[in-house]
């Protein structure tokens, strides 16, 4: 048979059982019976899907993922990130938007914490969307930080989708982590400086209101209690990394037990906040694991057939210019991103990207960032983005779907911004890793 | 643990054992996170104080925590199944009207149950391929692979019985109303 | 051409990619086989972003694959024996002359539903690579990247074994997680090692063999014709593979001697302990065919 045929028969019943509402990763184990069934012989090819299964997760690039997701599931169930962004909101002067600019930096901050956009996001929006109801906000500018700033946790360490990126693609995972944090700053104050200009424009959107009068040091004394020792975290999974002394899983290890410790000494470790942690890390790293199980026998049969070789071939013959490959993949990406989670977004395009960007010879570390950023796009694009979910159950009860949308929309550009910077300047991603493994 | 369970009240004891294996994904989860620790701590000792004979580092430690992943995973599937957690795209499903999206459910969750039941019939001839060859597993423990395969015939078999019953309430529901309704 | 006189296709699996020095002699191999069998065989490869590596025997054996490239400790968990070509100091060729390839075969028959055509990277011997010295032959306080096969010899000489995928070692030396690894004379310049490597010990010990093996309902369908030339191919590989072996060889050592990779000496016992570990556990599983191989393997 010939290999487009092989990919359309794969790629179609895929999506067909994705786009019926099947679980994602029931709809790959379903596209992989058929695949292993018409293309690896039958039933031993079945056969052969469940050893796949098996082994998939048995793998210690994947040990990350549960670690830092537990890492933000603490932080988050504890309280201790909640009552960080409370110091934080003392810092920030009387400034139109001051919530939205406390929204910017407390995610930005947390998302140094915790590896999982989903509790980064949930925090955020339990804790200063009912502020900004109160004080009179509007949802276009109390919605959007919050989402915009949540996809930022994937990019900072600890980020368990960076992990997964790495271990899929075959990209160094300590290069990627520490290349995804310059360009997440970057982001960070573009998103700043526009709810400043915004709320300077337009002070009805996010009325200013008096704060209690307070001492300089008032202001800053719940800085240096609640939010400075929680840098000691970042430091010890990042400059674990840097400093050679761990690899990631180690560093995703010690951070865990970083977050137990500050936890604890905050005396807010509490038995049913720990099963809270625990219970939530096990579901969303489950989830995610699960798709590896029922994913990786896909990119294995289109290896098989040859399909992905000769897709790539056909690309890299086609006399295209690189750059326009790229756009083409990052395009594809941002589309599937529209009704796809990252995970699969992931497990469906890298076996089918990676043989053509390394032929092409571009530096995978940059474009495992570009991929990132574009995920990061993603968890918040209509009309599957799951920060939107996220936001829409955490806001008040008649918040609509449209209103959460628009919100988030100038945050969606000025990322694309950023991800065209990115591609004008790579410098912007490799310094980093450069620096550090110089 | 769950009061929107899918399963039936008189099949309770399912939901037990369900409860039970994501507890014990849970505990795997401690128990991993600490090892990894322990065994980087201990060896960073011995990175800077192993002259002095400090520290300690563990040979196993990279064979259990992979064995210790794929275990947390299938043991806790069926449970983020039952929760809803294994995350779908309804997002043209949701657009139907609520009759057809009602069946569109339906045959989305019998497709699934057929899909676990296929799984759960081929792990079991793994399994039993695997039990009859006899092969072992040589890492640092040499042990039956068997032992490994056979949480997955139960890990399936228990997502097809979720399945099925997912499907079945919304069926039984809709006859009921049809016989109400004198249909 | 009837049917009966068609080109057969078959599809094989290698453990490793073709960029890999492991598996540019199998590529280079079928190359070769597709021209002289031209008309008879048609061999197509898949990697292991097709088949991951540790499960191609098991699709071998299931038929899903018709040949595969591989080392045999990956398929031990099976086959406990089939590894003891590692522990040979004859040549392929000599022991398809004196009957040692026969009980091999048989061996393979049997438990692998394989026909074993032959083997290559044979006399590519293992040294114990480390970033800092050795001290009296010990390597007290070691962790060293290890396999089933060689834990045992690692621990007699004080070091910690640690599992770890090749992919990973990498990021391992480079964060210290490890001090060292057992790895052959090849391929420790081209994944960047030697970065992270300043000693090798030997004398070499085992050797690296990779198997080439057929799945034998295939091979009893294929027509005599072409069971011949695949036959013939392996007696020319035989042949061959000592040449080739013997060049990559020079260039190997002189690429880690460039990268400033001292070679240690630790004496002759060095290799014969890890040998007769290695015989004992092999005794033990199997010793009829063992015993019977050990006299043919070892002049
Ligand atoms: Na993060
Ligand atoms: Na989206």
């Amino acid at each position: 048979m010939e290999w487009y045929y092989v990919l359309a028969i794969l790629v179609g019943t895929l999506l067909f059982f994705m786009l019926l509402g099947l679980p994602v990763v029931f709809a790959f184990f379903a596209a992989n019976i058929i695949g292993a069934m018409l293309f690896m012989g039958g039933e031993k090819g079945v056969a052969q899907l469940i050893r796949n299964a098996v082994v998939a997760t048995q793998n210690f690039s994947l040990l990350p993922i549960p670690l830092f997701i537990l890492m933000g599931e603490i932080m988050f169930h504890t309280g201790v990130a909640a009552r960080a962004i409370d110091a934080v909101d003392k810092l920030i002067a009387r400034v139109p938007g001051r919530l939205s600019l406390v929204a910017i930096v407390g995610g930005t901050l947390f998302s140094s914490l915790s590896g999982s956009t989903i509790a980064n996001t949930a925090m955020l929006g339990s804790t200063l969307l009912p502020e900004m109801y109160k004080r009179g906000y509007k949802p276009e500018i109390a919605i959007g930080p919050i989402v915009a700033v949540g996809g930022i946790a994937m990019l900072i360490p600890p980020s368990a989708l960076a992990v997964l990126l790495g271990s899929v693609a075959r990209i160094p995972i300590s290069d990627l982590l520490l290349a995804s944090i310059l360009p997440a700053l970057i982001l960070a104050f573009l998103f700043y400086v526009y709810v400043t200009i915004r709320c300077w424009l337009n002070p009805s959107i996010a009325p200013s209101y008096d704060i209690a009068g307070m001492t300089w040091w008032q202001r800053i004394k719940p800085f240096l209690i609640y939010v400075l020792p929680l840098m000691s975290i970042f430091l010890v999974v990042v400059g674990s990394i840097v400093a050679g002394i761990a690899t990631p899983t180690e560093s995703a290890a010690l951070g865990t037990v970083a977050c137990l410790i500050i936890a604890a000494a905050y005396r807010s470790l509490r038995w049913h906040n720990f099963i809270t942690s625990v219970r939530q890390t096990v579901r969303f790293s489950v989830m995610t694991l699960f798709i590896i199980c029922g994913s990786i026998t896909f990119s294995q049969i289109l290896a098989f057939s040859g399909a992905s070789a000769e897709l790539s071939s056909v690309i890299l013959n086609s006399e295209l210019a690189p750059l326009f490959i790229l756009l083409g993949m990052l395009a594809i990406l941002m589309i599937l991103g529209c009704f796809m989670d990252q995970v699969s977004m992931i497990m469906i395009t890298m076996p089918l990207y990676m043989p053509v960007i390394e032929q092409i010879g571009y530096n995978v570390v940059w474009f495992g960032v570009l991929t990132l950023m574009v995920m990061e796009i993603s968890l918040a694009t209509p009309p599957f983005g799951l920060l939107l979910f996220v936001a829409k159950g955490a806001a008040p009860a008649d918040t609509t779907m449209r209103q959460v949308i628009t919100s988030v929309l100038p945050f969606v550009f000025i990322a694309m911004l950023v991800v065209a910077l990115l591609i004008a300047i790579p410098q912007l991603t490799l310094i980093v890793p450069e620096l550090i493994n110089n | 643990m769950s009061d929107n369970s899918p399963i039936p009240k008189r099949l309770k004891w399912i939901d037990s054992l369900i409860d039970g294996l994501a507890a014990i994904a849970g505990i795997i989860l401690c128990a991993l996170t600490l090892l990894l620790c322990f065994d980087a701590v201990g060896r960073t000792i011995v990175r800077f104080a192993g002259d002095a004979g400090w520290g300690y580092t563990i040979p196993w430690t990279l064979d259990v925590a992979e064995y210790a992943l794929y275990l947390m995973t299938f043991f806790g599937a069926p449970w983020v199944l039952r929760e809803g957690g294994h995350i779908a795209i309804d997002l043209l499903v949701e657009r139907l009207a609520p009759v057809p999206r009602r069946w569109v459910s339906v045959a989305t969750d019998i497709i699934g149950a057929l899909v676990c039941a296929a799984l759960f019939y081929y792990s079991c001839q793994v399994w039993w391929t695997s039990f009859d060859e006899q092969v072992l597993i040589h890492e640092t423990f040499v042990f039956p692979e068997w032992t490994l395969l056979s949480v997955a015939p139960a890990t399936f078999l228990m997502m097809t019985i979720i399945m099925l019953c997912r499907a079945h309430r919304p069926l039984i529901n809709s006859i009921r109303n049809r016989l109400k309704t004198g249909l | 051409t009837s049917p009966a006189e068609a080109e057969v296709r078959l599809k094989a699996a290698s453990f490793l990619p073709a960029r890999s020095v492991y598996a540019k002699y199998f590529y280079r191999w079928v190359d070769e086989l597709n021209d002289r069998c031209k008309g008879k065989v048609k061999i197509t490869i898949v990697g292991p972003e097709a088949i991951s590596s540790l499960e191609q025997w098991r699709t071998l054996k299931d038929g899903v694959i018709d040949i595969h490239y591989g080392p045999p400790n990956y398929y031990k968990g099976i086959l406990v024996e089939a590894d003891v070509t590692s522990l040979a100091n004859t040549s392929a060729s000599e022991q398809r002359k004196n009957g040692a390839w026969e009980i091999i075969n048989t061996l393979h028959n049997k438990k692998m539903n394989a026909w074993y055509l032959t083997h290559i990277i044979d006399g590519v011997r293992f040294f114990i690579y480390t970033v800092k010295p050795q001290k009296n032959g010990r390597f007290e306080g070691f962790r060293l990247r290890s396999t089933p096969i060689y834990d045992e010899f690692f621990k007699s000489l004080g070091a910690a074994p640690v599992r770890m995928s090749p992919p990973s070692l990498y990021t391992a030396l480079e964060r210290n997680t490890v001090d060292g690894y057992g790895w052959p004379l090849w391929g420790v310049t081209d994944l960047g090692w030697h970065r992270h490597t300043k000693y090798r010990h030997g004398p070499g010990f085992f050797s690296a063999v990779v198997n080439i093996l057929v799945n034998l309902d295939r091979w009893n369908t294929l027509l005599d014709s072409q069971r011949q030339c695949l036959t013939d191919m392996s007696i020319w590989l035989e042949a061959e593979f000592p040449k080739w072996r013997e060049i990559e060889n020079e260039k190997q050592v002189a690429a880690q001697t460039s990268a400033g990779i001292t070679y240690v000496d630790m004496g002759a016992e060095f290799s014969n302990l890890a040998h007769q570990i290695h015989w004992n556990v092999l005794m033990k599983a199997n010793p009829v065919a063992i015993s019977a191989l050990r006299t043919l393997l070892v002049h």
